[in-house]
């Protein structure tokens, strides 16, 4: 095995690691996401600010484009520390997937959005789904041939950032496939649907009516969204496998704590053993989940050709894992694990929404199935 | 026994239906109504009236006679 194929972080990724949680746990701690969520915000441009100022924005934007090109995996580190105190920000919707479907374009307008992308000019969301349940091959929405363009009617929903996003990127069919549009979320007829969401972050549903899209709009060649498109999803679904882990992560560090905190019958709770053993369980899941996600981002850095299958496995187990560690959460921490004041619920939550976005444990699984030739 | 197992299934059937209703049920007073509140509720049912792990205690006791 190859220095770059270990199942360990590299220096650089420790170094990015520390450095943001060292700033997240002062600038984003889960009281921040609550905070926002008691005044009725669900983004928060200043944060996201301080957040392009370190750099992360351009972690996949190369070089040449104002970026620091890091890699998937590097993009995972920061993922990880984010979903550990629930911050809520563009990162995977701009800096991931956007990113890393401009970057399978090679024309100039694609290297300026790069450039946008990684001065913290613009975000952007991307709009995939149209039913409950992620499908990206069933997209219903039209876009209708028109003299050099298209117009494009129908419906995206869970758009997550697409209530504040400058652009939004979807795919529509064409005919022959599906064509992916980059659009800025202000063209006349689109209209957006800003919905509260339980996870107390951005989801919109979208509505496009005879929106008109010329030939700049399209991303890649028209009829061939998968190809840009595909790249895009694994990497989304990646960084947010890594974000899912450090959710679970950061939920256990908090049972934990309880359990060695927490006194009943006259010695702390964690003293027995029906609890040593689940919390040592639960400690398994996330070492095994750990390396499935940092598996993910070294072979879409890689072999990024073939990165599906441990993407699909990191997704899916990171799912599983979180719905333990929160599972578990609340029920060790007993009756206070349910009330509001307590930061438990903020994880369960997140969880249920991380678990649905780009594709749950069943689609994944099912990926990984036939993948695996079953 | 049926308070453990009661509580225990009604947890996994909204878990089940939260899966089956997918984004339609990550809003509040979205599609889906008080699904999400119905489900976050449910959390409770293996604390309160004496928690699951209290419920396997007397059943070790009492039913099969383990450390009695």
């Amino acid at each position: 095995m190859s220095a770059m194929a270990k199942l360990v972080p590299t220096e650089d990724e420790t170094l990015l690691g520390d450095s943001a949680r060292g700033f997240l746990d002062s600038a984003a701690p889960v009281s921040h996401l609550r905070g926002m969520r008691d005044a009725g915000r669900s983004h928060d441009p200043d944060l996201w600010a301080k957040m392009v100022e370190m750099g992360w924005a351009g972690v996949l934007v190369p070089e040449a484009q104002g970026g620091a090109d890091m890699g998937h995996a590097a993009a995972g580190a920061l993922a990880g520390e984010m979903g550990r105190t629930l911050v809520a920000s563009p990162f995977l919707s701009a800096a991931v997937i956007a990113a890393t479907a401009l970057r399978q374009v090679a024309d100039g307008r694609a290297g300026e959005a790069l450039r946008r992308i990684a001065e913290g000019g613009v975000t952007y969301a991307l709009a995939v789904d149209e039913g409950p349940k992620f499908a990206p091959e069933a997209t219903a929405m039209q876009a209708r041939p028109e003299g050099n363009g298209f117009r494009l009617t129908g419906e995206k929903r869970f758009v997550v950032d697409g209530g504040f996003a400058d652009r939004l990127l979807g795919p529509a069919p064409s005919g022959e496939g599906l064509t992916l549009f980059d659009l800025s979320a202000e063209r006349a007829g689109i209209t957006r649907d800003p919905r509260p969401m339980i996870d107390s972050r951005d989801a919109a549903r979208l509505r496009f009516e005879d929106v008109e899209a010329t030939g700049a709009d399209v991303l890649g060649a028209v009829d061939e969204a998968v190809t840009v498109l595909a790249p895009a999803l694994r990497a989304g679904q990646a960084a947010l496998g890594d974000e899912t882990a450090g959710l679970a992560a950061g939920a256990m560090a908090m049972t934990v704590g309880y359990l060695k905190e927490r006194r009943q019958f006259g010695m702390p709770i964690g003293n027995f053993q029906a609890l040593q053993f689940r919390a040592a369980h639960l400690w398994s899941e996330t070492e095994l989940t750990a390396s499935a996600v940092l598996h993910a981002g070294r072979m879409l850095d890689s072999d990024p050709d073939n990165a599906a299958l441990a993407v699909s496995l990191a997704k899916a187990r990171a799912t599983e894992t979180a719905q333990l560690a929160v599972q578990e959460g609340v029920q060790m921490h007993g009756g206070i694990g349910m009330t509001d004041d307590f930061d438990m619920g903020f994880y369960m939550k997140r969880a249920r929404v991380a678990a649905e976005w780009l594709g749950d444990y069943a689609y994944h699984a099912e990926e990984v199935a036939r993948l695996r030739g079953f | 026994m049926l308070k453990y197992a009661g509580t225990e299934l009604n947890k996994a059937r909204h878990e089940l239906m939260m899966a089956a209703s997918g984004s339609d049920a990550l809003e509040w007073d979205g599609p889906q109504g008080d699904r999400p509140a119905d489900w976050l509720r449910t959390k409770a049912n293996s604390i309160e009236g004496g928690t699951s792990e209290i419920m396997l205690s007397i059943l070790s006791r009492r039913v099969l006679g383990l450390g009695a």
